[in-house]
């Protein structure tokens, strides 16, 4: 299944890019950290969460509809 | 009570069967603290004053300077140099002479946070750095004080409610703050200027629903807006049990907790830079010897990069130090190096580096 990854802040600054498409096996339960950190090993040194389907988890479930994943660091500014 | 002159002001709230009356008493009778009188803090502050919130303290430390006028449209030309606080409730007063402001022109430190937010019902942050939010974030779990939040970034902005009902807090999202290395840019990402228009009264807005216990508040979610594609999509939090809030409630804030994570003062404009001249002791050009341009009015050491391991015991630790390069960013990886290597601490960037140097200005 191919998911909308959308990058929010610093992150998007730094892979230069606000979202893109990421594909994953429906079947496996996946560590969402890891693959994100692996791909991007830039992210391990920033402060982020990550949110499936608008849920705060680092973990995406097997078998189940995904819409969307995003990753949001915090924000400082005012 | 309402005086008829009241009446007259609140009458578009007056006539929503949602506000009525009894929501503008609830108003009225309200008292709100604005942390941060900037972008975000601007709207906020104008659209609670005009809703008529009864007591509306400001806390800023801050004065108005000319790149604030982008976006802080409660200042103007006029204010340029004075305190943010006493220009915007000149401003505001004249704005809703029916509000009893209260001005803090220390800002929120960690000795005054709990007597400022023990004394309003309702706490909004429209502050500029991760220090300060951790500490107004902590004082409102402590207190028991309805937080709302909002922060922006280039052109995204965040906006949600903490510690309502409650409900989770800002460290049940992020639950400590960020390592330096990962904030580099947090001095100042540059933002277009209606963002904190839209954050903050996004902020304002959710004031007034607590308020007046009307709609649906962004507890237990945070709205990330996106003002390039006008994307908006709010996110659950859960709320979670952090160990930090003992600790303070049994001793009391840590310095520690809330320092040098976004070391702000570790870079320099130029503009700034030539206005502070006198206030550095030494000057380090980390350019290799055939670079131009040569500054003649600048009394510098030139070290290049590659020599620094070998000669970076020609620059004295104590002595506030300014680094510059041709852009800011080998000046910006020598003082990481130096910080890294030597524990060096009084070091400050001269960011974009000399390229913007106005030789026409040199006597």
């Amino acid at each position: 299944m191919k998911v909308e990854t959308h990058y929010y802040g610093m992150i998007s600054d730094r892979l230069e890019r606000s979202s893109e498409l990421h594909t994953f096996e429906t079947k496996d339960v996946v560590n969402l950290r890891d693959y994100f950190e692996n791909r991007y090993p830039e992210l391990k040194e920033i402060n982020y969460k990550i949110a499936v389907n608008q849920e705060i988890t680092d973990t995406l479930p097997a078998n189940t509809e995904i819409n969307e994943i995003a990753l949001l660091p915090p924000f400082a500014g005012g | 009570m309402l005086s008829p002159e009241e009446h007259e002001i609140y009458s578009r709230h007056l006539i929503l069967e949602k506000i009525g009356l009894s929501g503008q008493l609830k108003l009225k009778n309200s008292s709100v603290l604005v942390i941060g009188a900037g972008g975000l803090g601007c709207p906020v502050l104008q659209y609670l004053a005009a809703a008529g919130v009864g007591t509306i303290g400001i806390a800023d430390h801050d004065t108005v300077e000319k790149s604030n006028l982008q976006r802080q449209v409660l200042f103007g030309h006029s204010s340029l140099g004075r305190l943010k606080v006493d220009e915007a409730k000149k401003r505001l007063e004249d704005l809703n002479p029916f509000v009893n402001f209260k001005l803090f022109a220390d800002g929120i430190t960690i000795e005054n946070a709990t007597d400022l937010v023990s004394a309003f019902d309702i706490i909004v942050d429209c502050t500029d750095n991760f220090e300060t939010r951790y500490l107004i974030n902590d004082s409102c779990f402590i207190q028991n004080k309805p937080l709302v939040y909002g922060a922006i970034h280039k052109f995204e902005g965040q906006v949600s409610v903490f510690n309502l009902n409650n409900g989770p807090t800002y460290r049940c999202l992020y639950p400590d703050l960020p390592d330096p290395k990962s904030v580099s840019n947090c001095a100042d990402a540059g933002v277009i200027g209606v963002l904190p228009g839209v954050i903050g009264t996004f902020q304002a807005n959710e004031v007034i629903k607590i308020i007046t216990e009307i709609g649906e508040s962004l507890n237990g979610k945070i709205l990330v807006f996106n003002a390039l594609n006008n994307q908006s999509t709010s996110y659950n939090i859960s709320k979670s049990e952090h160990e930090i809030y003992n600790r303070i409630k049994t001793n009391g804030f840590d310095q520690n907790d809330y320092q040098f994570q976004c070391d702000t003062a570790s870079e320099i404009i130029i503009e700034a830079f030539l206005e502070s001249k006198s206030s550095f002791e030494q000057i380090i050009d980390v350019r290799e010897y055939n670079e131009y341009p040569i500054i003649a009015g600048l009394a510098s050491n030139v070290i290049p990069m590659g020599e620094l391991h070998v000669r970076f015991g020609e620059i004295d630790p104590d002595k506030k130090t300014l680094v510059f390069c041709k852009r800011g960013i080998r000046s910006q990886m020598a003082i990481d190096f130096l910080k890294e290597q030597y524990n060096y601490k009084n070091l400050t960037n001269l960011k974009g580096g000399i390229t913007f140097y106005p030789f026409e200005q040199e006597k």
